[in-house]
């Protein structure tokens, strides 16, 4: 059986990116994707994925909230974030509990990063 | 008589003209910019860019296109805006034709740019690294940017083109 995913990122053009490299890459099931740290925390109590990808800066409610909130009902959860935003913010997050950053932009067409972020995912479920 | 609230002008408005960093920083940094807006075409849009023009760095960015994108954004000690302009028919470019979607790939891009920005090792030697906040897009209209330094220019992708500026300056402290 298939890995589930959840993808979260205020941007529709990048979710479709997510969604299409979680599926043909990585054989992942997605059951859910959302706009905003709302939906994150939302969608993680429904769905209960083995993995959910977060964006930092999003509107509402940011990822790092949301990382906080999630982990806060589910110490296990794997929460991977994706986020263009640089400096202390990865430090933050991994601090925080998220057990993988993945920096933008996300070069699907690049190679090296197409394996440095199957590593990410591997490292996440070996640990 | 006691107005409860007392606004208060920043004393030193000489550390305005101080924080300003057109005549110390910019020029120097100039192609900093370019070429990462060519990068930035590059990497998000997997197409050949090209700096036809010089960069130039102005008082005031100045945009007015069909499609206007500003992005705030801040450290400690500093705080910048990028404004990114574009026309209608750019919508060919990212492939797209709904308005929407068309708004939310240039909102990428913006994010991209100012990623790239900040993994400029010229660019955090002086600046350290801004956070960016979330995009606001302004369609056929003309924002009012601030008057802080900047520089601006274009980056042309096939027969169209994308105006980006980036003004940054140190933080006024006003104590209120």
């Amino acid at each position: 059986m298939s890995n589930t995913v959840i993808v979260i990122d205020d941007s529709i053009f990048l979710i479709k990116q997510i969604v299409d490299f979680f599926e043909k890459q990585l054989n992942f099931q997605v059951v859910a994707t959302g706009n905003d740290g709302n939906d994150a925390v939302e969608l993680y109590k429904k769905y209960k994925p083995d993995l959910i990808t977060l964006d930092i800066t999003m509107p509402n409610k940011d990822g790092i909230e949301a990382l906080r909130e999630i982990l806060s009902t589910d110490p296990d959860a794997k929460v991977l974030m994706i986020s263009a935003v640089r400096g202390s913010a990865m430090l933050e997050c991994m601090d925080e509990g998220a057990k993988g950053y993945v920096e933008k932009p996300l070069k699907f067409n690049d190679s090296e990063f197409v394996k440095d972020f199957k590593e990410s995912i591997k490292d996440i479920f070996c640990n | 008589m006691s107005l409860g609230k007392r606004l208060f002008v920043c004393p030193d408005r000489k550390a305005f003209c101080m924080s300003c960093t057109k005549n110390l920083l910019l020029p120097e940094l100039n192609s900093v910019f370019s070429k990462t807006a060519v990068r930035c075409v590059n990497d998000f849009l997997g197409k050949p860019a090209a700096i036809h023009e010089n960069w130039c760095v102005v008082d005031r960015l100045v945009t007015h296109y069909d499609y206007i994108l500003t992005m705030g954004g801040a450290s400690q000690n500093f705080q910048s805006i990028l404004a990114i302009g574009v026309s209608k028919d750019f919508s060919e470019i990212f492939g797209v034709m709904d308005k929407s979607e068309f708004v939310d790939i240039l909102g990428e891009f913006a994010n991209t740019y100012w990623a790239l920005l900040m993994d400029d090792h010229v660019f955090t030697k002086h600046f350290g690294i801004l956070n960016q906040s979330i995009p606001v897009v302004y369609s056929n209209g003309t924002p009012f940017l601030p008057f802080i330094s900047g520089v601006q220019g274009k980056v042309y992708i096939e027969n169209e083109f994308i105006f980006l500026g980036y003004a940054i300056q140190k933080v006024i402290n006003c104590s209120l």
